[in-house]
């Protein structure tokens, strides 16, 4: 892993870019590499300009006008911002959001990191076999798999029901419940995302070198201790990757619940995303969802910085 | 030799494209699809036998969110096509927005009074601020279907379904089979889902003489005292007599719901079950029946539909016209409602012995004598989640009917009208 160098924004993205510490004592071979690599950057910037900076800064002017499409945007002012604030359904799929998060961030990690220590290990047969099973998830559309969600949990002809009732257990209402509602989702996008990181903690996991572990062997260190001083203070990076990307992903969750729960029941499995695309595309009010998506942002924003922080303080 | 080819190529070149543009072309958007992808069909193959000089370009969407977000776009950018169909939900939001072109002078033009062509509430759908902005192609309405041989094995009479409420629990009760925890078979499988549970409710209302709006659709009084009545019988369906369980039958679709499985014995039905049921599960034998009066009030039927519209931007709209005119004709309507499983919106269609012939077929046409529609309002799909969400809760016995209606209609009253 290299240095970030930030000189630009885009750069912290670009950030396993190796060595650009460079010590270049000819102005000429300097000035032309500069150039050169501005002209390969135009095309992405030029992207990010149009399709990203551009809709941001119109969304940001649609938030405080009320817009919806056929008719030209209206400006209120902050009228958008006080009745978000005052939206109970809103600050409703906020908490919902909260409490998907808390499901859903330790549920894969824990779950990535048991199944990448597994897959370390040096007996283990197969293993491209295994990831490409969990991976296998990870390219599937999330709507059909979303589909198939709904009929494995369906409380009367559901699969998942019906092998508890096999076994002897009662059915479980799952999505139809407000209480069981969150974790039957999380469930789902867990089963989703879990290949990727798995993965990515394989590949820190095998990018630390086995001596490490030899030298604890010989000073007497059990498994449990090879892990805990050994493994993880060296997955640090990769684990807080995973863990802000997850974050992030947490808060975006939409496609699981616009297609199993719409919401429900009762508003108990809307969230902040799902709010945003309803005000936006069903009832069209695309101000007031322009200013949700403002307060969602400033609230991701709010949890990145320091996360950003931290993994820069690494280096 | 070459050069004289090469002028023959290009000369051909543009001719041809330019003669393709003598041949005028609309294009309609739809979500005209699943149950009426077939009549869609029909309806645009004898359009064009009748009017060979007029191309007509379809697009059809199986999601109507996805069908609005384009047409949305395509006014926007100014080139929307000639005539677009969707669901009840974006009518009013459209007209409410300037994008579609009123028919009133299209219709006086041609010295056609709709109102003789169709049924007032059918037209009623398709009005806003008094002006008509589409045609119906059709009429769904609600009904009570039944399966008689479950009504044979619980020693009901099966040329004898349940007419008032009482009678619908009674027999409701009868049908239903629990296997421990788990519902086998429902009485009476209760409609799920924001649209469909709506629907139901605004039934169940309107049959006990409640309103769901003011005289002037500002404010909704749904949360009278017929409304608690009419939210009491549904939530009691499910947490006292047991005909149903919240969640029984959520999320399958068309031929895997449990009554074409044979695991309902009566449950709320519109013209789309009729199709999946004649499809995917023949073996069923089920008769219809008009829902259900309560004691104290009057046989009322849920009507809706699907219209045509035409843009206001639109390029070409003469041909549209044509196009809607035929769609106003009796065969037309008469062939779609056929092909579909529904009803005709034109009137003397709808009377076609065809409809009697058929015992299932007569009772869709019995209930649109007691036919209403829908309010026209934009913020619909607003106010139906609200109340949604709160007849969800008096369903589960978590809110009393008088508290859920009561904060649905503060909620609606002050947040969205």
């Amino acid at each position: 892993m290299g240095y970030i160098r930030s000189d630009g924004w885009t750069l912290c993205l670009l950030w396993p870019w190796k060595g650009s510490e460079r010590i270049v004592d000819n102005m000429g071979l300097r000035r032309r590499e500069t150039t050169v690599s501005y002209l390969f950057l135009t095309p992405a910037l030029l992207c990010l300009l149009i399709f990203v900076v551009l809709p941001t800064v119109v969304a940001l002017y649609l938030s405080f006008t009320e817009y919806t499409i056929l008719r030209p945007p209206e400006w209120i002012g902050i009228g958008n911002y006080i009745d978000v604030f005052h939206n109970d359904v809103f600050i409703k799929s906020f908490k919902n959001t909260l409490r998907y998060a808390v499901i859903y961030v330790p549920g894969k990690l824990i779950l990535s990191l048991f199944l990448a220590v597994l897959l370390n290990q040096t007996f283990l047969r197969g293993r491209g076999g295994f990831l490409t099973a969990y991976y296998i998830p990870t390219v599937t559309s999330m709507t059909a798999a979303s589909f198939i969600w709904l009929w494995l949990y369906q409380p009367d002809s559901g699969l998942l029901n019906g092998l508890l009732r096999l076994i002897g257990i009662g059915p479980r209402k799952w999505i139809y419940s407000i209480s069981g509602v969150m974790p039957s989702v999380a469930a789902v996008t867990i089963w989703k995302d879990f290949g990727h990181s798995t993965v990515l903690l394989l590949a820190g996991l095998q990018g630390i070198p086995g001596e490490l572990y030899e030298a604890a062997a010989i000073d007497g260190a059990n498994t449990w201790r090879k892990f805990v001083h050994i493994s993880m203070p060296l997955l640090k990076p990769v684990l807080l990757l995973v863990l802000l990307t997850s974050i992030i992903m947490s808060f975006q969750v939409f496609t699981a619940i616009y297609i199993m729960t719409a919401g429900g029941p009762m508003n108990a499995s809307t969230t902040v995303v799902h709010q945003i695309y309803v005000t936006a595309f069903d009832y069209l009010k695309m101000g007031r969802a322009s200013a949700m998506s403002f307060v969602l942002f400033f609230i991701i924003l709010v949890f990145s910085i320091p996360q950003f922080r931290l993994l820069q303080d690494r280096f | 030799m070459r050069r004289f080819l090469s002028i023959i190529l290009i000369a051909v070149l543009i001719v041809v494209p330019s003669m393709a543009a003598f041949a005028s072309e609309i294009e309609l958007w739809h979500s005209l699809m699943g149950s009426k992808e077939a009549a869609r069909l029909e309806l645009i193959e004898n359009f064009q036998k009748a009017y060979p000089d007029i191309n007509v370009k379809d697009l059809g969407y199986f999601d109507i969110h996805q069908l609005n977000q384009k047409v949305l776009t395509a006014v926007v950018t100014g080139i929307p096509p000639e005539l677009a169909s969707n669901h009840y939900y974006f009518v009013p939001r459209y007209a409410a927005n300037d994008a579609l072109e009123s028919l009133d002078s299209y219709f006086a033009r041609d010295g056609i009074d709709p109102e003789d062509i169709f049924y007032s509430f059918s037209l009623d759908i398709n009005r806003y601020n008094g002006k008509l902005y589409g045609i119906p192609l059709f009429n769904s309405t609600r009904v009570l279907a039944y399966n008689k041989d479950l009504f044979q094995d619980a020693g009901l009479d099966p040329e004898r379904p349940p007419e008032t409420w009482t009678e619908l629990v009674e027999y409701g009760k009868k049908l239903t089979k629990w296997d421990g925890d788990v519902l086998d078979t429902a009485g009476f499988e209760v409609p799920l889902g924001k649209e469909m549970g709506v629907n139901f409710f605004c039934q169940l209302l309107w049959q006990k003489g409640g309103e769901i709006f003011n005289a002037d659709n500002t404010q909704v009084v749904f949360n009278s005292r017929e409304g608690v009545e009419a939210l009491q019988f549904y939530a009691d369906l499910f947490l006292k007599h047991k005909v149903s369980k919240y969640g029984f039958g959520a999320g399958t679709q068309g031929g895997q719901e449990p009554f074409p499985r044979g695991k309902a014995g009566m449950r709320m039905g519109g013209s789309f079950d009729l199709v999946y049921l004649s499809k995917e599960a023949p073996h069923i034998n089920y008769g219809t029946a008009l829902l259900p009066r309560p004691e104290d009030g009057e046989f009322v039927s849920l009507v809706d539909s699907f219209s045509v519209f035409m843009m206001d931007k639109a390029k070409n709209k003469e041909d549209a016209w044509t196009f809607l005119k035929y769609c106003s004709s009796k065969e037309a309507q008469l062939a779609f409602a056929k092909t579909s499983f529904r009803l005709p919106s034109h009137m003397e269609a709808a009377q076609d012995p065809y409809f009697q012939e058929d015992s299932r077929l007569r009772v869709f046409a019995e209930a649109l004598a007691n036919g209403r529609s829908l309010p026209v309002i934009p913020e619909w799909s607003e106010i139906e989640d609200i109340l949604y969400a709160e007849i969800e809760a008096a369903i589960n016995g978590v809110k009393t009917p008088a508290e859920a209606l009561d904060t649905a209609a503060q909620k609606i009253n002050q947040g969205v009208l």
